[in-house]
């Protein structure tokens, strides 16, 4: 790649926009030329001054009031009673857990790459597309490190899906069985894609089928595609949108620079 | 609507208040407008939540009620023409390609023109503001941009690429103007 042809790519760059094989070529020509790195590093430079303007811009206070009475008048006398709002999310989690246990618990019959693939992309089209900060939940890195379990692609993985501009929507640290183990889904605003991580106890007999420690594996379910690892007793997934996404963070996890 | 459709629209729809106001902020310029924009963008956006298929992207979807109210309701009650003042191949936009911009062009940018960068932005006529907002501000993708203003996807690239020269280079020559950088070509 010439210097021409870098900076003929600059704004989809900065922008995230380029294709894995066609950004790699950005990156390394800016590792080789001193000249367009400086361009590159001053127009990101210059857009961050320009977002840094915008940031802290709220709304006012009284607006959401405002947007809930009309919506209210639209809508009609339709708000339940306290009680009534305060179980139904209650309920809804009763039947989240009941649907935790089911998934993954011991006594299930014999698990499967394709059978957790299967599992985990039905959780993951469950999930609220919503996104919020990744500190409203448990901070994943402390959470790990304090249970001891940097085990197999977590830590490359979770790296890779955040460069990739993905940000947390919920996050769940008790899984099936009682067992401590992390969910989490998030969303790209580049790509408009969510995805859901997971790490958790391999199933028994899972590495009958399946010996630890053979790499990635990955397998479509529908328009989903989860990428599995499996190792250290552990299994680590993700389930991904789309078979785009999904090779996006494939060729991330497997480049050196990750 | 039942209750638990508008509790799922509440819960998707209130953690992008702020974002929708600061962008109507910046397509109407004015925080009164702003409220009403967004205010009708979301009852609008609730009326028609039960069209909105669960599991896409939201805030794109709201958005594009956002965009459309803007452009139909307000815009069309404006000054503003419904078309770009200049056309591609304007002489008055800088040229594709633009050298390095130096460090001292950068600070200047930060210490001096916060409330030259508003007026900037407000001179830039709305076919160009609006993808320059949803990109630099929101960070929509490029795809996500063009299905919002429902231009084509090469249009949209276009017109944010020009923004950007654009509002670089009226930064940088009113900091030059105004003695906040000294009278020199960028290298």
């Amino acid at each position: 790649m010439n210097c021409s042809n870098a900076r003929d790519r600059l704004e989809r760059y900065l922008d995230g926009e380029l294709e894995m094989e066609s950004n790699l070529e950005v990156v390394g020509h800016l590792e080789a030329c001193q000249g367009c790195a400086s361009v590159f590093e001053g127009e990101r430079k210059f857009l961050d001054e320009i977002r840094r303007h915008g940031e802290g811009i709220a709304a006012p206070g009284p607006l959401r009031g405002r947007i809930e009475r009309a919506i209210a008048g639209d809508a009609g006398p339709a708000r339940p009673w306290p009680f009534v709002r305060a179980f139904v999310p209650a309920a809804a989690a009763a039947v989240l857990l009941a649907l935790f246990v089911s998934i993954f618990s011991s006594g299930t019959a014999a698990a499967s790459p394709d059978s957790i693939a299967k599992q985990a992309a039905a959780w993951h089209d469950r999930r609220p597309s919503s996104v919020v900060p990744l500190s409203s939940g448990p901070e994943l890195a402390s959470f790990f490190s304090s249970k001891g379990r940097k085990s197999c692609l977590h830590e490359k993985l979770v790296n890779a899906s955040m460069n990739y501009g993905y940000r947390s929507a919920c996050v769940e640290n008790t899984g099936p069985a009682g067992d401590p183990t992390c969910w989490w889904t998030a969303a790209c605003p580049k790509s408009g894609c969510r995805m859901t991580h997971a790490c958790f106890k391999a199933p028994p007999g899972l590495d009958q089928v399946w010996p630890p420690g053979h790499g990635i594996r990955t397998v479509t379910v529908g328009n989903r595609t989860v990428i599995m690892g499996h190792g250290n007793g552990m299994v680590c997934l993700f389930v991904m949108d789309n078979r785009g996404e999904a090779d996006r963070l494939v060729l991330a996890i497997n480049s050196p620079r990750d | 609507m039942n209750a638990p459709d508008r509790k799922a629209f509440e819960e998707l729809a209130y953690p992008l208040l702020d974002s929708a106001y600061r962008t109507a902020l910046r397509m109407t310029g004015q925080p009164a407008s702003a409220e009403d924009l967004v205010q009708e963008a979301f009852l609008r956006a609730f009326r028609g939540f039960a069209q909105f298929q669960r599991g896409s992207n939201f805030k794109a979807w709201l958005f594009r009620i956002l965009t459309n109210v803007f452009l139909n309701d307000y815009r069309r009650k404006s000054r503003e023409p419904q078309t770009a003042d200049f056309s591609e191949t304007d002489p008055a936009d800088p040229a594709p390609g633009s050298p390095a911009i130096r460090a001292e062009e950068i600070e200047a940018i930060r210490t001096h023109l916060g409330d030259e960068l508003s007026r900037a932005l407000d001179r830039l006529p709305s076919d160009f503001r609006l993808p320059f907002l949803l990109s630099t501000f929101e960070e929509f993708s490029y795809k996500e941009i063009a299905e919002i203003l429902e231009i084509p996807i090469g249009t949209v690239m276009s017109r944010l690429f020009r923004a950007r020269r654009m509002l670089r280079s009226e930064l940088l020559e009113y900091a030059r103007a105004s003695g906040y950088l000294k009278d020199q070509k960028p290298t």
